[in-house]
């Protein structure tokens, strides 16, 4: 089981950046009646999420997340030992653009960089790798990066995603530190059920063509073309509220925590009405539950950093008390994580144009 | 309330009420699609102030008979 407790890691600091350009899901999206799109907002809850312009990537974004960051905290770019970038959105297929981030960020060469290709639960698996390298590998720190630009991944009339999907990009820096308490992590994996949220072509698998490029009525009925991201919605909103949440309860059952005891549940902004029913199931009351998806949308592994980092901000740039985080998604993939935070620094959310 | 039920299914689908039997499934009907799904399912709560369980709300996305069936029940348990 890839449940794990990590004594001595501290998270220092966590921040944000989202491109300037915001879609607005009831005044955009032509292609949806008026009335269909004020439901489609009213359920989500997501009225409005930013979207890159062609030359901004995932990469850019946690870029400049990282800089506020390291100068917050105070901590110079020689002082990383390792970047770990979660995202499914790289800049290129090979090769991995944590190391480019590493040259950018101007750390050292010593560092150890590498790419995690996972998507909504890309932070806590994220979180996983930052604490095993510095527990198990001796590290002192690392950066972990976690962000994604999906609406290049969307065909810009699905309507299954296009109301959804935003872009954002984060950088958390976790140090070594005796004095931290446990993190305690567990991690989810059934591939089995891979093809209810993935891109069809465009990998090595089935490469892309003309054909698979070709916008047409997919089986499902929705409107796109294989080398675009295809979301199962039942079957998505079906793991999300039977497997995550099952997952959840057990975690918190065996690390003997009610939602009493924790101050801040991080989930995954999957859409308002999945968390809602989620944040219900798991008898937490509203106040305790931030949500950003109203202005950000679900933007993958971001969404939960970026909204530890709008909520801290919101509280005077620091973050204090249990957190108990969930990310769940593309695999499908989904974890629980909880950690005691004290002075965690947060500036407010950076924009990008 | 078989009538009620369908009625505000059809309204909410914004599609012909006449056109709603028990048989009626997300293949069949093609604007009951997911998104749709869960909108009927959000709607329906708040006409009947109750709430309905994700692991129903799956399995209400079958036929229209199911959808009925599983709110009937919720609407019971409530009293």
């Amino acid at each position: 089981m890839a449940k794990s407790v990590f004594s001595g890691v501290r998270i220092s600091g966590v921040a944000g950046a989202v491109p300037k350009s915001a879609v607005n899901n009831l005044t955009d999206h032509h292609f949806c009646s008026v009335e269909d799109r004020k439901k489609i907002v009213a359920l989500t809850k997501v009225a409005s999420y930013r979207k890159a312009p062609p030359e901004i990537c995932a990469s850019d974004l946690c870029l400049a997340a990282a800089e506020t960051l390291l100068s917050g905290v105070g901590r110079r770019p020689e002082e990383i030992d390792a970047i770990v970038f979660a995202t499914i959105t790289p800049d290129y297929r090979v090769p991995s653009t944590a190391g480019i981030l590493q040259h950018r960020l101007k750390c050292r060469t010593t560092v150890i960089a590498y790419d995690i290709g996972m998507g909504c639960s890309g932070y806590v698996v994220g979180l996983y790798n930052a604490c095993s390298l510095i527990k198990g590998g001796g590290l002192k720190r690392v950066l972990l990066l976690s962000g994604d630009t999906q609406t290049k991944l969307c065909y810009e009339e699905d309507k299954n995603v296009v109301f959804l999907l935003g872009d954002g990009g984060t950088a958390t820096l976790l140090e070594a530190d005796a004095g931290a308490g446990d993190i305690v992590i567990e991690v989810m994996t059934d591939g089995g059920r891979f093809q209810n949220l993935y891109v069809p072509a465009g990998g090595f698998r089935r490469p892309s063509t003309e054909a698979t490029r070709q916008v047409r009525e997919q089986p499902d009925g929705g409107m796109r073309s294989e080398d675009h991201l295809y979301m199962n919605g039942m079957e998505i909103f079906k793991f999300s509220a039977t497997d995550v949440v099952k997952t959840i309860t057990s975690f918190m059952e065996a690390e003997k925590l009610s939602p009493d005891d924790v101050n801040h549940l991080f989930l995954h902004q999957a859409n308002g009405f999945m968390n809602d029913k989620i944040a219900k199931k798991l008898k937490f009351p509203p106040e305790k539950v931030p949500y950003t998806i109203e202005f950000y949308g679900n933007t993958g592994s971001a969404s939960i950093p970026l909204t530890m980092a709008h909520h801290f901000s919101q509280k005077g740039s620091t973050g204090r008390g249990r957190c108990l985080v969930s990310g769940f998604g593309v695999g499908l993939s989904w974890g629980v994580a909880t950690m005691v935070i004290d002075g965690v620094y947060a500036p407010p959310i950076l924009e990008l144009a | 309330m078989d009538e009620k039920i369908r009625e505000l299914f059809a309204t909410l689908l914004q599609v012909a009420p006449e056109g709603i039997e028990d048989q009626t499934s997300p293949a069949s009907l093609e604007r009951w699609d997911s998104m749709q799904h869960l909108i009927l399912v959000a709607g329906f709560e708040e006409e009947f102030g109750v709430d309905v369980d994700p692991e129903e709300a799956v399995e209400m996305y079958k036929d229209f008979a199911t959808f009925k069936r599983i709110f009937l029940q919720r609407m019971e348990s409530r009293r």
